[in-house]
This record gives C-alpha cells, structure tokens and sequence, in this order.
C-alpha cells in the first residue's frame, strides 16, 4: 500500500488536535489566499495550456469565485464553528443541548480536469474550515496545473497535515485503499460509483459531484436575443465543458427559427467572425476527449459553426438541429461546445421529456411568463434550478451546490461545505443535581410514573387543523 | 426478484404521478399512523412483550412515546420546514429571487432493526413521508411479533388508493434482493458489517444512504463526582431492554481507586430497580434469541464477575452482570457486547480514558460522568462520536432538535425531528432571474476586457 504512510503520518497529525483550534485554520485558509493572489500569472498559464483558457475566463471561474468562497469562509467561519444550540423540552429546561461541529479527521478530495483550481480548492476551503487533515488528488488530465499545484501548494500549507498526490487511475484506486473519514469526489456518474463503492469498504461518507445532461427549455414567449447570449455564454463558457453547462436546448420548431440567427450573432458578438481566432474561446483538454466530443456532431445537422481543428483540440461553437432523442449526442453528456436543439410541441412535452431521463445536476427554462418558468421548477427534479439564466446559481455561496439521483449526492459552497466536511454532533450537559426527577423513569415501572414521563416530555400540538 | 421489482416499481409510479407533494397528503398519512398508534396500543404492546418480554409502561415510554412525539412535532413543523428558504443575495442577483427549494427524494427504503422494532422503523418512517416519499419499509424479522404486525397495521391506515407505501417482510435473501433495486435513499439501522453490505449496494444506484450503526460507547466515571447518581443513571441505561439498545453504555473507564463503589452503587441500584429476583421483575427483559443469547454469555469466559452472571438458555434470560479489572484485549471489549454485561476498565486519568477511546473506532454515543465542567469540556473536545450525553446516559437521543446519528464506523447521517425532514428531502438550489436587465449582464460576455473583470 504505497500511500499508507502518508495516510498514516496524516492521521497522526490530525490526532495530535493540531488542526483543530481556529487560529489553525484561519491561518492556512489565509495562505491558501497567498497562493491565488502569489501564483495567479501561473495558473492563468497552467489552464491556458491545459484546456485554452482565456485569461478572462480564468481568473473569473479558477481565481475570483475561489476567493469569494475564501472570504465567504474566512467571515463566518467563527460564528460556523459556533456549538448551535437547541430548543428543550421541559424536563430539560435547565441543561445545555447543543450541536457541536466536530471535524472528520482525514479527508481525500478528488478534482477534475476542467475547472483543475476551482474544483480542489473550493472543497478544500471546507475541509479546511471544518478542520480537518486534507489528502488534494489533483486530475491528471490537466497536466500542466497538476503539477503547479503538486509543486507549489504543499508550501504553502502545513506539511503534517496537508498533501497533494499526483497519478491517475491506477494510482487513485491503490489511494482508495486506505481508510479516510470523509471522500469528496467531482467527476464522471460511472467512477462515482467505483469511488462509493470503495468508500462503503471503510464505511467512509462521501460527497459526490457527478454530471447528466442538463436541458434548457426555451418557451415561445421571451425575449430571444437575450436568450440566445445567456444560453450561448453558457454553453460555450470554457468550450462547453462545465458540469452545469446546459447541454441541450427544448423549444418549438417557430423557437428554434428565431433562436439560431439570436445564437449567431451572439456567438460573433463573444467571439467574432472566427471563434479559433478568438482570445476568449477555450480548446478542449485532451485529444481523447476530443475525438469524443468530435463524434457527436455526427448527430442531426450543423447549423451553426461545426468547425473542427484536431492539432488545436479546437472545436467551433456549434449548434445542431433536426436532433432526434435516439441520436448518439443525447445518449451522454456533451462536455463540448455543441448545443443541440430538440424540438418539442410545448411545455408539457419539454416537462415530460426531461422526466424520462435521468435527473441532471441543473434545469434551465427561459420564459417571460413567471408561471412558465414555475411550472417546470415544480414539475421536474434537478440538482439545481435557474430560470431565465444559466450557470449563475452556482455563484451564489448562499446556495448549496450538488447534484440529486445520477448527478450526484452531497452539496457544498459556503456554508454547505463546513457542514458537508463536520460531523454534527448531537451533545446534552446536564447536571448530577434534581435526580429525584428523574424518578419517574426508573423501574420498578408503573402507571402513575409514566403519567410524569408522558406529561414532562410530549411535545404537544399547537394547532389541530392547521391545514386542513 | 420480480416482486421486489414490482413493489418497488409500484412505488415509485405512484410518487411520479404527485401524489405525494401536497402538505395536505402528507399531514393525512401523518395523522393516519398517530391514529394507529393510538387504536392499536394493545396489539403493539403485545408484540414487544412477546419479542423482547418487555413490560406495558416500559414499551410505552421507549417506542410508542417516541413515535407520538415524532408525529406531533411533524404535524406541527411540517409547513415551516417544507417552506421554500430565501437566501442572501449577491450584487449581480440583487433582481432575482434566490432560494433553497425543499423537494421528496422519490422512493425510500426503511430497513429496521429488531431491539427497538416498532420506534425503528416508524420514526423513519414519518420523516420520509413527511418529506413527501413513497416508502418501503422493512422491518427486522427477528423481532417477528412486531414484523407481522406492521405489515398487518401499515396497510391498514396509509393512503389505500394507491402504492405509496408497502411492507416488505422476510431474512437475509429478501432484504439482498431488495438492496437490488434502485431506491433514492436508504435508512438502515443495525450492525457495521451488514452496514457495508447496504452502502455497497447503494453505492451501484449511487443511492445516498443513513446508516444508524453501533460499536462502543465508552462511559467515563471521574473521581469527582456524585457516585450514587451516576451509577443510578448508568444502570438504567445500561440494563434496559436486557442490555439491547445502541446508545447504550457498552463499558466503563474509571480510576481503580473507585471501581468497588461503582460496583456497590450499581448493585444496589439493580436492587431497587428489579427487586431481589431480576427475573421475576416484570421489568426485566429477555435477550432477543438463542443466537444473541449465546453470544453474550461467551463474553462471561474468563472474565472476573463482580455481580450477577447467571443465565437461563429457556427463556434467553442473562442476570444484570458487571465485570472487573477487564483487560481490553479481552473478546468483551472486541465487539458490541448488546447484552447486560457491564465490563469496567482500570484508566488512571482523564488523558488516558481520551486515548483509550480515540485508539478504537468512532463510538455511536459517548458518555462522561464529572462535577468538573472543564474536563466535560476536554472530553467532548478531545473525542469523536455519534452524539453524547454528559452526567447521564441515553437522553441526548431525545431532545427533539438534536441529529441522531453515528460517524465512522458507527454510522452515517441523522435524523429525528427535522433532521429527518432533511434527510428525505433534497434541496434544490433556485435562481429566478428576469429576462430583462440584460445590460448588468454584459460584464460576463465574452470579449472579455481585465477592467471588467475587475469591477
């Protein structure tokens, strides 16, 4: 077992108490600060090279949003690590409940290769916040920023209880031996399965981050042009390869007719006559994921863009239409800059085919009707939810961020990764003093005790017909 | 396999077709069960005493009661935990409506246990339909008094119109073909190494589990403290329901100096409470079968008896037993003993409990007995563990707003109360923008400029 050492000297530090006092972590969250702040000119570069990150794009999603989850933290994390105390029952009045947030111990997170900062760093805020020793498994897809974080992030956080590991598959599976006390994995439905597998050997709880195709239904009535740009930002934001792009469109066929010319000018507004030319459009990562990518504009017809360039990884910002449901790009999820368009006769269409495919980790509707975009927020199932907009609910650190069913189980952002990386402890102080109230519930037992028990302890109904 | 698949796709039919979304539904089904508890008190009561010989006022108080409570606080709650949360808002979502949706899972599966058989499957039970799920209970088939009458009363008094909820009863093969279907969240209560097997099962449907385990729940007794009352309350939670409940306190740590008081105290204790013939008292239960019955009395071998030790293999009876000076390698202090054998373990400080207990696996419950506050403070501190009570046991997993549940090897998750209502449920994140105000919009687009971003 190749990493039993480094899990072993791990769990040694994190039962020394080290990382448990809250000047720790306030301290390593700061430096971990220093290295977006120190190291920002190298990261642009690292995901440059690795998927063609325009810088804006980069510092937007790999150093601005890591920040904001940085100070989000580094604000509240006092009153987080606060015991949080609860209501009691009469018999109880006069001792202390509370809930304690107490730290997992070793915790393994496992990122992947298209947003390779943001992915580690956002669930190690919490891991860190919660106090906890981290193992960061970096993807190795992403080369270039691999090794920028293996080489440069152990500096900046204490060596006893946090480390970087390098490899790939072989390498993960013999780290998944080990026991650790929490496993936060982002990436693909099927290897979350393999991970959960390998954590139920240890009984280890998991947080699962996973993906699906997240569908876009675009009603008759709205404003097209804005439409077209928000939907275009986000599909094709980092060359499509966003976990919580919308990965195809539903509307009318009367829709799609006004769409695809609102979609062109918008893809030459971001990105002018020749999106290859183009400083702020991305490549994708690898030349496997290429070809994959690359097989699915077989689906349907190109109507916009359908370029491809395999030396560059580059593929043009695409929309495909006369899409049928059977066709290979609406059997997985997309990962590229490819939107295609599926018609359907209305909303209650649109409803009940995104209810007969797995649920996706987003749904997006886009009406100018409120009551349109509420009916399918409440008739269908999804991770997330955002109307008239794409990827922006993810931004908000107030919502909790995670997927349901195949898309995954688990949220994190803000908040929600303290509580996702603490086991919430019930605890009750009570006093050695007033036994004899405590009587009632010692045998020998009898009728007249439990009368006490019951009186002293029910919770009684406030309102009898609140509802109905 | 087929029926299984049936029920289950039955089910989950019936929680597509909406049915089990409004509050109003689900107050039904709620109201429904707080009726059964209450017209079938006799025939529930008489299924424990014939499981566990457990006596009217004592089944009562720990499973009926508990359900009672659980019911009321769901009927009550229930429209404020269902209410969609708003939350903070950023500068670029100022316009929009942002909030935490709470929604049903789909169809969920209750696996219960056999010590506390009725509770055990009814508390998860409310959450999950409280949370508006189709559920599949299946209770422990060792307590099969219980079993057969859940089976029985569950389709009595749930929604009849459709297949929301069913009951599943059986062993080992029925349960493993359960676990083959695709279910969106299990609750299991019972041991770690079966606690695996579900998660494993889970884990190919990527089903998010609660598991309620058990393991060692080490009770610490300071020098300084009111001996009499602790070993009062530590009786009580060790010895009731024969030793079978999972927050019980498994064994003690306390100072050499002090193990004969404590010996003294809980004998004299065990006096008061069972009289001079436990097993005459009608408040003494039985262990649960012959295969229990066997185990716990192999964990006597060797061992130095201070009290207690007498067994009768006809009616699964075990005599309240402590142990002393007990090695901790010894088997009783291996396993959950789950069985009314106290086993007293010599530390000679505070230091030396904590390191005892952090070298074993994450206990479900945690206790320590102590007039001084700031060693409480160090031992909660310094440990990890399901929950905890300090300065008495058991009563942590009956304050209505505090989480049950295990870490590590003693579980996974929570509920009970509104834990139990976010368990079951999922929360949706929801932003609801405005197709107008494209122009706050136009900092995002792409061709990006560096003044821009640094808005």
């Amino acid at each position: 077992n190749p990493f039993a050492g480094l899990v072993s000297h791990l769990r040694t530090s994190w039962l020394s108490g080290k990382t448990r006092p809250m000047e720790y972590r306030m301290a390593q969250l700061e430096a971990l600060g220093h290295f977006l702040d120190d190291k920002k000119q190298q990261i642009l570069e690292a995901t440059a090279s690795d998927l063609g990150k325009a810088p804006f794009e980069a510092e937007l999603s790999e150093i601005l949003l890591c920040k904001n989850e940085l100070h989000e933290t580094l604000n509240n994390l006092s009153r987080w690590m606060k015991d949080e105390q609860v209501d009691r029952t009469m018999a109880m009045q006069l001792d202390s409940a509370f809930i304690r947030k107490d730290p997992y111990g070793v915790v393994l997170i496992i990122a992947p290769w298209n947003y390779p900062i943001q992915l580690f760093l956002v669930p190690l805020i919490g891991a860190i916040a919660a106090g906890n020793c981290v193992i960061v498994k970096p993807s190795e897809v992403s080369k270039n920023t691999e090794r920028l974080v293996a080489e440069v992030l152990p500096s900046y956080l204490d060596k006893d209880c946090f480390a970087v590991v390098t490899g790939g598959v072989p390498e993960t599976t013999r780290l998944l031996e080990n026991k650790f006390d929490y496993i936060f994995f982002t990436g693909t439905s099927s290897v979350g399965r393999i991970i959960m597998t390998a954590a139920a050997k240890h009984l280890t709880p998991v947080t699962l981050e996973l993906g699906g195709k997240n569908p876009c239904y675009v009603a008759d009535t709205c404003d097209v042009t804005n439409v077209a740009r928000r939907v275009a930002w986000g599909r094709f934001f980092n060359a499509g390869q966003t976990c919580i792009a919308p990965d195809y469109l539903l509307c009318t066929i009367e829709m799609q007719e006004k769409l695809l010319p609102a979609l062109h000018k918008a893809i030459n507004d971001f990105y002018g006559p020749n999106p290859r030319e183009s400083p702020d459009f991305g490549r994708i990562v690898s030349d496997k994921q290429f070809q994959r990518v690359q097989r699915l504009l077989g689906s349907g017809r190109v109507a916009l863009g359908g370029q491809t360039d395999e030396a560059e990884r580059y593929i043009a910002p695409t929309v495909l239409v006369d899409v049928q449901p059977s066709d290979p790009i609406m059997q997985e999820e997309i990962f590229g800059p490819i939107l295609p368009i599926v018609i359907v006769a209305n909303m209650d269409e649109a409803i009940d085919f995104i209810n007969s495919r797995e649920r996706p980790l987003a749904v997006y509707a886009f009406s100018s009707k409120d009551k349109v975009v509420n009916q399918v927020l409440e008739r269908t199932s999804s991770g997330g939810f955002c109307g008239n907009d794409t990827l922006m609910h993810v931004t908000l650190p107030s919502l909790p961020f995670g997927g349901i069913g195949n898309s995954g189980l688990g949220t994190h952002h803000g908040k929600f990764s303290f509580d996702t990386f603490s086991h919430h402890r019930g605890c009750l102080k009570r006093g050695m003093g007033r036994e004899p109230l405590n009587g009632p519930r010692y045998p020998p037992y009898s009728q007249q005790k439990f009368g006490v028990i019951r009186a002293t302890s029910k919770v009684t109904r406030k309102n009898d017909c609140t509802l109905l | 396999m087929e029926r299984m698949q049936q029920i289950v796709g039955r089910a989950r039919a019936a929680f597509n077709s909406g049915r089990s979304r409004p509050l109003e539904f689900r107050i039904q089904q709620l109201k429904a069960l707080e009726r059964m508890v209450q017209e079938k008190e006799k025939e529930i009561l008489a299924a424990l005493k014939a499981d566990l010989h457990k006596s009217g006022p004592n089944a009562y108080s720990h499973e009926i009661l508990g359900v009672l409570r659980e019911l009321a606080l769901a009927m009550e709650k229930l429209p404020s935990w269902a209410a969609p949360q708003p939350v903070r808002n950023d500068l670029l979502t100022m316009r929009d409506e942002a909030y935490i949706g709470y929604e049903p899972l789909g169809v969920v599966l209750v696996i219960g246990a056999w010590n506390y058989p009725f509770v055990l499957v009814m508390q998860p039970l409310i959450g999950a339909i409280a949370a508006g799920n189709a559920v599949v209970v299946k209770p422990s088939e060792v307590s099969e008094n219980t079993a057969k009458l859940v089976a029985e009363l569950l389709p009595q008094y749930l929604d009849k119109e459709s297949d929301l909820y069913a009951v599943v009863t059986g062993g080992v093969p029925e349960t493993t073909e359960l676990l083959t279907q695709r279910f969106d969240h299990i609750l299991y209560t019972g041991n770690t190494a079966v606690g695996k097997i579900v998660m494993a099962a889970a884990a190919k449907h990527l089903t998010p589990v609660t598991l309620e385990l058990g393991g060692k729940s080490p009770c610490y007794i300071d020098k300084d403290c009111d001996l009499a009352v602790a070993c009062r309350r530590i009786t009580w939670g060790k010895y009731m329901n024969c030793g079978q409940t999972c927050i019980a306190p498994d064994y003690i740590l306390c100072d050499p100096s002090i193990q004969s008081q404590v010996v003294e105290n809980i004998k004299a204790t065990l006096k008061e409470f069972y009289g001079e013939d436990v097993k005459s008292s009608p408040d003494y239960e039985r262990i649960i079968n012959q295969r229990h019955f066997k185990r716990v009395k192999s964990l006597l071998e060797g061992q130095k008896i201070a009290h207690g030790g007498e067994t009768d293999e006809a009616s699964c009876f075990i005599a309240p037993t402590i142990l002393t000076d007990v090695s901790p390698e010894s088997k009783v202090m291996e396993e959950e003993i789950f069985g009314p054998v106290l086993p007293i373990v010599s530390v000679k400080s505070v230091e030396e409990a904590i390191e005892f207990i952090n070298r074993r696996e994450k206990p479900l419950a945690l206790y320590v007995f102590s007039n001084n506050k700031q060693l409480i403070r160090r031992v909660i501190s310094e440990t990890s563990s399901g929950g905890m009570t300090a300065n008495d046991v058991i009563m942590h997993c009956v304050v209505p707003d505090l989480p049950f549940g295990g870490v590590g090897h003693s579980g996974m998750g929570a509920y009970l109360g509104r834990h139990s209502f976010e368990t079951f449920s999922h929360r949706r994140a929801c932003l609801i923008k405005d197709l107008r105000w494209e122009v706050v919009h136009k900092v995002r687009y792409p061709p990006g400029s560096m003044e821009m971003m640094h808005l």
